[in-house]
């Protein structure tokens, strides 16, 4: 059933600005009368025709192409007209005028998908799919949100979700059908690492794809003078900090684009962490690299080599090893080996990565770069469109998942591992749009069998 | 002719039925202060165990506590008739541990009949309602067999196991529930003419054994729990009755086999019961057909009694024909000399729609009557009881027009019984387990009164004895709590070190005792044992729970406050929903049928989408 929700309403559909093309779209009852108005011919449905656009006084305003689509058979699920001009902002604003002196009003951000999802047109994930498909600009991201109207990402959840439900399953069972069904611990752990495997992975992936519609941010931090700005520098190929060999030179921070792969990301240096100091600016800043820092999904923290600095101990790494759960990597680049004549390597650990360079000499640089490069690199099956819900429930499903990960390899009680795993399913559930309890049901029913 | 309004003839609230949602409801009603009259079919049934003669277990034990904190009577009626006490899960975790106590069912009917009959404003008669009496859409009354009309303001109806039921023994079949149960079809086939919505559903039941024919030397034994477990918050029974052990056999692969070559025979199996059973309480023949893989099932031997001599197989529902059931019961170990006292049946019983009703289990379409119990497609006593306990209050609410009680199912059990009742609807008969609570870790057995009494107490459910417990109960906890938290532990002490040796502790700085109590690893066992605390192990424990939880239970209740936000969008009493747009007929359907107040019940009906709620809300803010 199709119902009309209101006016009619009219938008450019094509960006601001100079461009071959512009396309004005308009929806809703009117639309065939305009259409009428503006071309002066009865339009066929569905079908481009090469017409002119007059104006009020019937005088012509340009040429172009007009389709009109009858409802429900068009994108609003309403009668839709669009009109291909020329794309000079004065041509499509003289349209766009004539429309609203035929009686359409100027459409709201976003009220063509909401018709449309009104209209049962598209459902709520196409709906955010198609806002996002607007904004973005990388071709990556392109892709990543036709498959996402695929379903692509729903499946990769799904399978996810299908994993977890049979460990809740079991669980589950075991807490209400005591009598029936024993938990067979080992097999449980098994598949629970199996589960976390598989999640990790595609956190890893969800958060790659969020981060092509995000602004992404890496942030080089450090104790004063250790080469933070060099390397800033040298990331950026000109020379826009102050670089010195007085410690604190960088006193605010520094934010500047740079490309990697295909995507353009904002890496910002930073004052450095030092603690002693009395100056009042400079303790500003470094206020300001700690807030940085919070923000920042990319952390580089950087050191001087020959410190000789414990990571066990420093308290700076303490810090943002804490931090680092949200974020999505950490490097620790020990920097200057020129000096005590080792070669450049990487270092591998589970939660941050660990680069010895030297900034000054160049060494070791295309280590960082490769790593850097690696976190932008997507396989094409790998695209899907991630938006701000979607990834924060993925990081709330990861709270629980690690909380329950801490439990399972201890003595854990039943009921507080039922809740990290419920809690995680709901998140999952959500992204997908499942009720998660009625599925459990279900699942244990049809598998165990339970007596009394 | 003059009313007499305190005749025999009115009463406040009528109760139709004497099982447990009929005594939990007229019990209820009555403490409320209204004047209640339950009229049952049969007065010496009151009470009556017709199942197996066991009240709580898993999910369930929560009910009865909730009841009992809600002043209700089958908490206290089991803890007198208890002749095996059992503790379940309790390595599990506090929020799924249950209680479980095997009664003796001739003390139980005594006690809960000596229990109703000094209960004030409570009068009992034995009649058979035949029909309602209503004016204009809203009940008056109650007709009965023998021609007498009762009226009231409100009438709760409770009426019970296996309405029309029909039987199936093997290839027999024939009509009958439980207990002259055929005259309350008169009454349901009333209700089915007011447009109430029937269906149909299945249960079984195994057949009994003389206790005196078994083997009881080489089963396995399962003896009371010590101390033993209780339900009831106002009760102190020092005095229990003999207890007796409970016995746990197995199926084995010839007890299948005989089964599986005769499973044409069973009615389930030829196609004569056809209609929905319970998943989780399938027939034997259902469990061979549904596990194959498994070539042995546990069977739970529960005495009937004390003076007694019949058992309880639990796990051993079937229909098949006498002598299949004699024959496989005799290959099970324990069994092998078993003699049948009662042979095992299949039933097939109505109930009706429990989506007609409000979250008070009141009816939609007719005001002043309530259903209660397996009516409503539930099973099992304690399920019955926590219905009747809702309907019982809300029936004496409407007649003193008092405010009603909704039980939330962020409080209590009970609350996610009715909401999943009214909300979701059955498709089987339905059961309650913890896995169908979201809030379970609050939901505990052991903070059940700290959930409600204080509500029971403003409905007039507690009496001033009661209430003073309860209050004591919390002050032990507010002083412990401060007791606790005011004590400093010396980390260099030797009790700490040693404590410490048992158990790696990072602590470098001044700790009290509450903090090391909220540590992982910490019970109060321990802490007790190592540092001088006066307080009783009861209390301890109860502060240790509610310490370790508390974590999980504030996110929940963040958790809450977001579900909040919806739960205050109501939907508009005349809102039409075939008006709105783009709403799936099928919604609209579901939407008219459960009639939800607020957005955040219609978003728990199943089949009601995120998309369908986004155009609910928009359409509620254009109005």
């Amino acid at each position: 059933m199709i119902t009309k929700i209101g006016d009619t309403i009219v938008s450019k559909v094509t960006p601001n600005g100079i461009s071959g093309v512009g396309i004005l779209r308009i929806s809703g009852e009117l639309s065939y009368i305009i259409s009428f108005l503006i071309t002066k011919k009865h339009m066929p449905v569905r079908f481009a025709i090469y017409t002119s656009f007059f104006d009020k006084n019937s005088e012509l305003i340009d040429k172009g192409i007009a389709i009109f689509y009858k409802s429900p058979n068009s994108f609003t699920g309403e009668d839709v007209l669009e009109l291909h001009s020329h794309g000079s902002n004065v041509i499509l604003n003289n349209i766009l005028l004539r429309c609203i002196e035929l009686g359409a009003r100027k459409a709201e951000k976003g009220e063509f998908s909401f018709r449309a999802f009104f209209n049962n047109k598209i459902d709520l994930l196409q709906a955010e799919s198609i806002d996002q498909l607007i904004k973005s600009n990388s071709s990556y991201a392109n892709k990543a949100i036709l498959k996402s109207l695929d379903g692509i990402f729903s499946s990769k959840i799904n399978f996810i979700i299908g994993k977890l439900l049979l460990l809740r399953r079991d669980l589950e069972a075991s807490i209400d059908f005591p009598s029936d069904v024993e938990l067979d611990n080992i097999g449980f752990i098994n598949k629970f690492d199996d589960l976390y495997i598989c999640f990790i992975k595609l956190l890893e992936k969800v958060s790659k794809n969020y981060f092509l519609y995000d602004k992404f941010e890496i942030v080089i931090f450090g104790k004063t003078n250790v080469g933070k700005s060099s390397l800033f520098n040298l990331l950026l190929g000109s020379d826009r900090s102050i670089v010195s060999n007085i410690p604190g030179t960088t006193r605010d921070y520094l934010d500047c684009n740079i490309n990697i792969g295909n995507h353009t990301l904002s890496l910002i240096d930073t004052a450095g962490l030092n603690n002693s100091t009395n100056d009042i600016i400079e303790k500003e800043g470094i206020n300001r690299t700690y807030k940085q820092i919070k923000h920042a999904n990319i952390l580089i923290y950087m050191l001087d080599i020959n410190d000789n600095i414990n990571l066990n101990c420093d308290d700076i790494f303490k810090y943002v090893k804490k931090i680092s759960t949200d974020k999505f990597k950490l490097f620790i680049i020990n920097n200057k080996i020129d000096k005590i004549k080792i070669k450049p390597k990487i270092i591998v650990h589970d939660d941050y990565i660990e680069l010895y360079i030297s900034v000054k000499k160049k060494l070791g640089l295309n280590l960082l770069l490769k790593e850097l490069n690696k976190i932008f690199s997507l396989e094409n099956d790998d695209l899907y469109m991630v938006n701000k819900r979607h990834f924060n429930l993925f990081f709330k499903a990861h709270k629980h998942l690690l909380s329950a990960r801490k439990k399972i390899h201890n003595n854990f009680l039943f009921d507080l591992l039922a809740e990290d795993l419920r809690l995680m399913h709901n998140d999952l559930s959500s992204m997908v749009g499942l009720d998660a309890s009625n599925e459990l049901l279900t699942e244990i029913f049809s598998n165990f069998c339970l007596g009394k | 002719m003059i009313i007499n309004k305190n005749s025999d003839f009115f009463y406040d609230v009528i109760v139709v039925g004497g099982g447990h949602a009929g005594i939990e409801a007229s019990y209820a009603s009555s403490r409320m202060g209204a004047r209640t009259l339950l009229i049952t079919q049969k007065l010496d049934l009151i009470g009556e165990l017709a199942c197996n003669p066991s009240i709580g277990g898993i999910g369930k034990s929560h009910l009865v506590k909730e009841i009992d904190a809600m002043g209700g009577a089958m908490g206290m009626i089991a803890d007198f008739s208890g002749i095996n006490f059992k503790r379940l899960n309790i390595s599990k975790g506090p929020a799924v541990r249950s209680t479980r106590i095997q009664v003796d069912r001739n003390f139980y009917k005594l006690f809960l009949n000596n229990l109703i009959k000094k209960t004030f404003n409570l009068k009992l008669i034995q009649q058979t309602v035949i029909d309602l009496i209503i004016k204009k859409n809203i009940v008056i009354g109650v007709k009965t067999l023998d021609n007498i009309s009762f009226y009231s303001k409100s009438v709760v109806l409770t009426l019970g196991t296996f309405l029309n039921g029909k039987i199936f023994v093997g290839n027999i079949s024939y009509n009958g529930g439980r207990a002259g149960e055929k005259s309350s079809i008169l009454l349901a086939n009333k209700l089915k003419d007011m447009s109430f919505i029937v269906n149909r559903l299945k249960t079984g039941t195994p057949p009994r054994i003389d206790t005196r024919s078994i083997f009881f030397d080489k089963l396995e034994k399962q003896d009371s729990d010590i101390p033993m477990p209780t339900f009831s918050h106002w009760t102190n029974t020092k005095r229990k009755l003999t207890q007796r052990s409970c016995y746990i056999t197995h199926t084995n692969k010839i007890t299948h086999d005989i089964i599986l070559q005769n499973i044409k025979k069973s009615s389930i199996y030829d196609g004569g019961v056809n209609v929905v059973g319970p998943r989780y309480c399938p027939s034997i023949e259902d469990k061979l057909i549904r596990f194959k893989n498994k070539d042995s099932h546990q069977i739970f031997l529960e005495p009937e009694g004390l003076n007694n001599y019949e058992i309880y197989p639990n796990g051993l529902s079937t229909s098949l024909p006498i002598e299949i059931q004699i024959k496989f019961l005799k290959t099970i170990y324990g069994l092998e000399k078993s003699r049948i006292t009662r042979v095992g049946y299949s039933v097939e019983y109505d109930y009706f729609d429990s989506r007609c009703l409000n979250l008070t289990l009141s009816t939609k379409n007719i005001k002043g009557l309530f259903f209660a119990g397996q009516i409503n497609g539930t099973t099992g006593y304690e399920e019955a009881a926590a219905q009747g306990l809702v309907a019982g209050i809300n029936a004496s609410c409407f007649s003193l027009e008092k405010p009603q009680w909704i039980p939330s199912r962020t409080d209590s059990y009970i609350g996610v019984l009715v909401d999943d009742l009214v909300t979701k609807g059955i498709s089987e008969p339905y059961r309650m387990f913890t896995s169908k609570a979201e809030y379970r870790l609050y939901l505990r057995e052991d903070n059940a009164d700290i959930r409600l009494s204080h509500k029971a107490r403003e409905l007039g459910l507690l009496n001033n004895r009661q209430w003073n417990i309860y209050l004591n109960k919390k002050k032990m906890l507010n002083d412990a709590y401060y007791e606790l938290s005011k004590k400093i532990i010396n980390i260099n002490s030797l009790e700490f070190i040693n404590l410490n040796k048992k158990i790696n502790l990072d602590i470098k700085k001044k700790i009290t005792i509450l903090d090391l109590l909220k540590q992982k690893d910490i019970t109060y066992t321990m802490l007790k044992s190592t540092f001088s605390i006066n307080i009783s192990n009861s209390i301890l424990e109860l502060l240790e729970i509610k310490i370790k939880y508390s974590g999980y239970v504030n996110s929940q209740k963040e958790e809450l406050k977001k579900i909040y936000k919806y739960r205050n969008i109501s939907l508009p009493k005349n809102i039409i929903y075939e008006e709105i747009p783009s709403i799936s007929s099928e919604a609209v359907e579901k939407l008219n049928l459960i009639q939800p107040l607020t957005i955040e019940q219609a978003s728990r009906i199943p089949g009601i989408t995120l998309s369908t709620l986004l155009i609910l809300l928009i359409y509620i803010k254009n109005k």
